[in-house]
């Protein structure tokens, strides 16, 4: 569990359909992360198993077959380094560290996540299948991340700040799953949905440290590279709104 | 019924005393202490924390002087005076402030040995240590901040406060003696043991 399945508060999704149709509903479940670690930076790793708060979805159906659907999800996004195990260039100074702060930093991020893509319908008696393909960007705050360090064999301890390129990154985020529903009734459903979800960046740190005795400071900038692989599970209900007869009548025409 | 009622009623004030106290955390009254005795360390701080040496050698890149001083309560914070509660404060949510009665005026340190061609045996050193303390250094002026001497008192009441040679000194030989002066007159001396900074 602890390498990156962390609970997932609520995932919460609901689509309406304006054309023929109209429902709305949300899942609420868990998301894990995929792999070892929610991002591959060097400082900035961000774990994707995250809290949300509360995302809304719209959908679109173009037709009894296929729909758009455009999402928002705001959460929160833990940000954490195992401090001990940095391997960084060092600018200033030759030997290496000693890190005095503690070894797990972690940090609580605001998230948001736009996603707009397609969705492919197949209902058969009351069961229905979604097929989704989703895009967009995942938005995360990467605030600077100030360290103390020590440097080995000397009385010298240095602060060592990390600013990202933006307090705000854009990662390009894509989304694949199904959504199963089950009819209860003819305007309620219950349903059950699986995402797998990509988001990934390159983007500029510049690193700054200073020795805190003379106050020499020296910098560098490099770049970080965050992978965020995650599957969302989730169960959750649907309520048509509108017109209910809207296929038959498209049928007889 | 009505013996029920008669203890509950009577468990009332209990109630609220338990609620005041877990809840009402007014700022106590300072705990005041004296310095008493000071014992002096060399300091090997080439690692991630400082620890006293007893070797005869050391990194002079990495030597330091760790300053002890044990202290002798002044004042015992007074508590108020409760019917039901214990007057202990084994779980004072809000720990007291720490005040030193005996404020440190000066505070030298006195090479034994030559240090460098301008500071010869006999000479104020204090000038090449600094304490590095809550991510920033002290030294100068500032040494003798409240902040190192008023505050970091540890679970015994003992103050440690540990003195970082920034310079490297000229020659190996070095030995330190720590001159103390305090504002009512008092005065302490303690020198380290004798250390090769190689």
């Amino acid at each position: 569990m602890r390498n990156g399945f962390l609970f997932l508060l609520a995932v919460l999704t609901s689509s309406i359909s304006f054309a023929q149709r109209m429902s709305i509903g949300q899942i609420g479940g868990y998301e894990f992360s995929v792999g070892k670690k929610g991002g591959s930076g060097k400082v900035y790793n961000f774990n994707q198993n995250m809290v949300f708060g509360q995302p809304v979805a719209f959908g679109v159906q173009l037709n009894n077959k296929f729909g758009i659907q455009a999402d928002i999800q705001i959460g929160i996004c833990l940000v954490y380094r195992k401090v001990e195990n940095l391997e960084l260039p060092s600018p200033a100074i030759n030997d290496p560290f000693v890190f005095k702060s503690d070894n797990y930093v972690s940090n609580g991020y605001e998230t948001v996540k736009l996603r707009l893509g397609m969705f492919y319908n197949i209902e058969q008696n009351k069961w229905s299948f979604k097929p989704k393909l989703l895009a967009g960007v995942f938005i995360l705050e990467a605030d600077r991340i100030q360290l103390t360090l020590k440097e080995k064999n000397t009385n010298n301890y240095f602060s060592d700040v990390y600013r990202p390129g933006s307090e705000s990154l854009n990662l390009f985020l894509v989304s694949g799953g199904l959504n199963v529903g089950r009819a209860l009734s003819s305007r309620f459903s219950l349903t059950a949905e699986a995402m797998f979800s990509h988001a990934r960046k390159d983007f500029p740190v510049s690193r700054t440290l200073t020795n805190l005795y003379t106050n020499q400071e020296s910098g560098q900038t490099f770049s970080e590279k965050i992978r965020l692989n995650s599957i969302a599970l989730g169960l959750g209900f649907l309520i048509k709104i509108g017109r209910i007869k809207v296929e038959e009548d498209l049928l007889r025409e | 019924m009505k013996l029920r009622k008669i203890l509950l009623f009577s468990l009332l004030p209990l109630l609220a005393e338990v609620i005041l106290a877990c809840c009402n955390c007014e700022e106590p009254p300072p705990y005041e202490y004296k310095f008493n005795e000071m014992l002096v360390y060399n300091l090997d701080n080439s690692g991630k924390n400082a620890i006293e040496t007893s070797t005869n050698e050391t990194n002079k890149a990495s030597y330091g002087i760790r300053i002890k001083f044990t202290t002798l309560m002044a004042a015992v914070p007074a508590v108020n005076n409760s019917f039901f509660i214990s007057t202990s404060q084994a779980n004072n949510c809000c720990p007291p402030p720490y005040w030193a009665k005996n404020r440190i005026e000066s505070l030298k340190i006195i090479s034994i040995y030559d240090f460098n061609e301008n500071h010869k045996s006999g000479s104020d050193v204090t000038e090449y240590f600094a304490a590095f303390y809550l991510n920033r250094y002290y030294a100068n002026s500032t040494i003798l901040d409240s902040e190192l001497f008023g505050y970091n008192l540890d679970e015994q009441k003992n103050v440690s406060v540990d003195l970082l040679l920034m310079t490297k000194p000229g020659s190996p030989k070095q030995q330190f003696r720590v001159e103390i002066k305090f504002d009512n007159g008092r005065e302490l001396k303690e020198t380290t043991s004798p250390i090769n900074l190689i």
